[in-house]
């Protein structure tokens, strides 16, 4: 399953600079959406300040900062991570974390020896409340075509090299169910408050693709 | 349908990620284009998906992830009949010819609209389930004409259902019809033999999509 090595990350590389990663000419696509959103002005359809809000709330408001809060109170209380992994819905949406693309939540726990990663192998479903809109790798064909077949792979592409004793769950996102990863608590984070924790839990780490940042020396 | 978006077990796309993927979005007009066909949508994901789904499938690779919602932000409102593609090239004429676009408020509807999306619902619990935590199943085989969630590479294959996350509308028929739904764990090996490492897939799957495994 190693035989994706250098050679092929380098074979591709010029199809990242003009490939399907590269949309046409980004004018073409601005030019087409400025026209729509102008049409639908025009005809009452929508309207520009409700444009504006839902961009400041998916910018804004909404993003990775809220699933490292829930993350960092799990770590910090072990009643809040037992019922967040027996019932994932209530115990996000109780923290205020509820709305579009996660309604029903399931919260995936690590533990020494399993590691868990989230994908969409049809579209890009991803949890938004709690992790924002997802990174363009997430919508990409790559990572949503591989991370099913060859995990281990896709993980080593991000960095993340797991031992062979860990047994890795890839949850594929089919339905209306949205998955969130809970990593493990780093080692040398004993004492340090939840908003501190927090600021450990990286987007990547709730994905299953990264790990946790390591607490700064003392 | 089993288009090209299907992606799960295809091979030949190249790394995983690569430098600038990191980001969300990389243009305003993307936010934008996302923002159109989120406010503008059917009112069904299901309906939005195939929309999608039945882009020419040269295009639906060659296209940048939200050139696809623009896509399917005109194309259903085109086929709801309140625009034509016409109306909207007449825009972006008048737009390169250095017209400002139209703005508009309506602070009332903007904020219910924001409220919308910040409304936590979650799937009804399924009281009589046909198959249970635990139960041996097979995925059907299928070749859908319409839109379906059931993804290729999990056709035929057996697992366990490992969870009942509850009720929802079935997505090859309309949200009208509701049946449970059950995360089902699949060994790699039965996925893929032996050409890949051991490792566990989960995916969420319609009472339909499974039929018992008796094997």
């Amino acid at each position: 399953m190693h035989e994706h090595g250098h050679d092929h990350l380098h074979e591709h590389e010029h199809e990242h600079d003009g490939g399907f990663h590269t949309p046409r000419p980004a004018s073409e696509a601005e030019l087409r959406t400025r026209a729509l959103e102008a049409l639908l002005v025009e005809k009452g359809l929508v309207s520009t300040d409700a444009i504006d809000a839902v961009i400041d709330l998916y910018v804004n408001d909404v993003g990775p900062q809220n699933g490292a809060r829930v993350v960092a109170r799990a770590w910090a209380d072990p009643v809040f991570r037992e019922r967040l992994l027996a019932d994932g819905s209530t115990a996000i949406h109780e923290m205020g974390y509820g709305g579009e693309e996660g309604h029903t939540m399931m919260v995936v726990a690590n533990e020494p020896d399993v590691h868990n990663v989230i994908v969409c192998t049809l579209c890009s479903c991803y949890p938004w409340p709690v992790l924002g809109l997802p990174p363009t790798w997430y919508k990409s064909a790559p990572y949503r075509a591989r991370v099913v077949a060859e995990p281990r792979a896709v993980l080593a592409e991000f960095g993340l090299d797991l031992p062979d004793s860990t047994e890795i769950r890839v949850w594929d996102s089919t339905a209306e169910v949205r998955y969130l990863v809970l990593p493990m608590r780093p080692d040398g984070s004993d004492g340090m408050s939840e908003e501190e924790l927090a600021g450990l839990v990286t987007r990547d780490s709730m994905i299953g693709t990264g790990l946790p940042m390591a607490p700064a020396p003392a | 349908m089993d288009g090209v978006h299907d992606l799960g077990g295809m091979q030949g796309f190249g790394p995983a990620c690569w430098p600038g993927s990191e980001e969300p979005t990389h243009a305003e007009w993307e936010l934008r284009a996302f923002v159109l066909a989120l406010v503008t949508g059917p009112g069904s994901s299901h309906a939005f998906r195939h929309t999608i789904e039945q882009l020419d499938p040269v295009r639906y690779l060659d296209s940048g992830y939200y050139e696809r919602w623009l896509y399917e932000a005109e194309q259903a409102l085109v086929e709801s009949g309140a625009i034509t593609h016409a109306e909207v090239a007449a825009w972006e004429a008048r737009l390169a010819a250095g017209e400002p676009a139209p703005r508009s408020a309506d602070p009332d509807r903007a904020a219910s609209l924001v409220r919308a999306l910040r409304r936590a619902r979650r799937l009804e619990p399924a009281d009589e389930p046909r198959f249970a935590v635990g139960d041996r199943v097979r995925v059907r085989r299928m070749h859908p004409p319409g839109h379906t969630r059931c993804p290729r590479y999990l056709r035929g294959a057996r697992g366990v259902v490992d969870r009942v996350p509850g009720l929802d509308g079935v997505p090859d028929v309309d949200n009208a019809a509701i049946e449970p739904v059950y995360t089902v764990r699949f060994d790699s090996a039965e996925l893929w033999g032996d050409d890949v490492g051991r490792h566990l897939v989960h995916a969420d799957l319609w009472e339909r999509y499974l039929e018992p495994d008796d094997a």
